[in-house]
């Protein structure tokens, strides 16, 4: 990568130099802030009401269910931040195998 | 059109692509979330006015979308490890 292309905006990230003025999806942050609809045709604390200890036998893994809400506010931002969904945006707590 | 306008169009391909490729993966869990649905036609409409715009005026960005006339133009453009387009 040629960072000289690219604005730092953070320790060891860069992003485009050039964004249009009007990103195409920016009223996103308004329609898809968390209400009681979480767009899943469910409510939304379905997610978290479901995922009780009980409904789980042990010894087997799950993975809680997506729901279509909290999303970054126009795709730049979530190009940036390489993910849509603000709940997927994780910190980094891996390291290298040396 | 100007080189700050190819770069701007070029920057809203990449990133609706990005934001395409993302929401792709939620609608392979979740093919009916209305919602989604409705955002993957918004994105995909810009997306593919910004394709249509960009290979007019500046050439393809697909080799099958090359327009063969007696040569093979597609060489005739910055490869991406020149950092030029």
């Amino acid at each position: 990568m040629d960072r000289r292309m690219y604005r730092q905006i953070g320790r060891g990230r860069y992003t485009a130099p050039y964004r249009p003025a009007q990103p195409v999806c920016d009223d996103l942050i308004d329609r898809y802030t968390p209400d009681n609809d979480c767009g899943c045709g469910k409510d939304r604390n379905y997610c978290e009401d479901d995922f009780r200890p009980e409904h789980f036998p042990i010894g087997m893994c799950y993975v809680p269910w997506q729901c279509f809400r909290d999303l970054y506010e126009n795709e730049f931002v979530a190009l940036e931040n390489g993910t849509l969904f603000k709940e997927l945006d994780k910190d980094w707590y891996g390291r290298g195998c040396k | 059109m100007d080189k700050t306008s190819r770069e701007k169009l070029f920057a809203c391909i990449t990133a609706t692509s990005f934001v395409l490729d993302d929401l792709r993966l939620y609608l392979d869990t979740h093919p009916n979330d209305q919602e989604a649905l409705d955002y993957w036609r918004k994105v995909q409409r810009v997306r593919n006015e910004a394709v249509e715009e960009y290979t007019k005026c500046f050439g393809p960005i697909y080799s099958y979308d090359v327009d063969v006339s007696n040569r093979w133009t597609w060489v005739d453009e910055p490869w991406p490890w020149e950092g030029r387009c």
